[in-house]
């Protein structure tokens, strides 16, 4: 069995396990992800959270899209989420103060919430190594970073 | 971070695996046409069952992608055994048919096609897992008849 770890990219186009979060603890928060990707520099992207809340005893299968053009580096544009389970809800992708894309997600209970990230980035405008320099808990909506 | 070359194929089912990442790679920069093809190397003329998934980013719908097309080859046809496609994503799993020469094929349908991107999977843990999936061909159609 071939055990691979800190990320597996397949392909031109796909990397999985790119990152791992998890908690010990309870109550409701919002998880964000700040990611090396910097606004307008043309990343179209999908970055998908595969994992299990423990705490609201429901899987995680939650998606992010978007787009950032260099034309436009202050707007993020086609922004698309999708929940498929209800352990986390994927709700926001902003820009932190130092331009780079963050990925926000809402969960009613973190206690022993798990998953771990993938990104798909198949489309024409083509592949970028995807990774998270930073996660944070909040418990308002508010950007963190 | 490990670097694979697609296709990566996991465990051995059958004569073949039971998961195959990233068997396909397809994407689009024109709107349309809107329903797309794509052919697999898995003769109807035997037995096999299998699933292919898509899983992507539609920035066209602002949608991302993930759906699946659960396939029985009947020895003498194709069967259905589930398209599945959650609400509000950006492909759907439209059908499956049998090509003219006897291959099985799946068939995608979205409102647009504006810079739509995806990487197919399949998966095969059953006694009638088919040899090593690959896609021979895809194209691009206005209708939802049969292409191949």
């Amino acid at each position: 069995m071939a055990i691979l770890q800190g990320g597996t990219k397949t392909g031109n186009d796909t990397k999985r396990s790119l990152y791992w979060f998890s908690t010990g603890t309870g109550g409701a928060y919002y998880v964000h992800l700040k990611t090396n990707m910097v606004a307008g520099n043309y990343v179209m992207a999908t970055v998908e959270a595969d994992g299990y809340n423990y705490g609201a005893s429901a899987p995680v299968k939650s998606t992010w899209c978007f787009y950032s053009p260099g034309w436009d580096p202050s707007t993020l544009y086609s922004v698309g989420y999708k929940n498929y389970y209800t352990g986390m809800t994927a709700d926001s992708v902003y820009l932190s103060s130092d331009n780079y894309i963050v990925l926000r997600a809402y969960t009613s209970n973190i206690y022993f919430l798990g998953f771990i990230i993938n990104s798909f980035t198949s489309t024409p405008v083509g592949f970028f190594d995807i990774s998270i320099t930073a996660a944070a808990l909040r418990s308002d909506a508010s950007n963190q970073y | 971070m490990a670097n694979l070359a697609a296709p990566t194929r996991i465990g051995s089912g059958g004569s073949g695996y039971v998961i195959s990442h990233n068997i396909y790679s397809f994407n689009t920069t024109g709107g349309s046409p809107l329903y797309l093809h794509f052919k697999t190397n898995v003769l109807t003329t035997a037995e096999k069952i299998f699933m292919i998934e898509a899983e992507g980013f539609n920035y066209g719908l602002g949608l991302p992608i993930l759906c699946a097309w659960g396939i029985y080859t009947t020895g003498s046809g194709v069967s259905s055994k589930g398209l599945h496609t959650p609400s509000s994503t950006g492909l759907s799993a439209d059908g499956i048919y049998k090509s003219s020469d006897n291959y099985a094929c799946i068939r995608g349908y979205a409102g647009s096609h504006y810079y739509t991107g995806f990487v197919l999977h399949a998966y095969s843990s059953v006694p009638f897992a088919p040899a090593p999936i690959t896609i021979l061909a895809a194209a691009q159609s206005d209708n939802s008849g049969n292409y191949y």
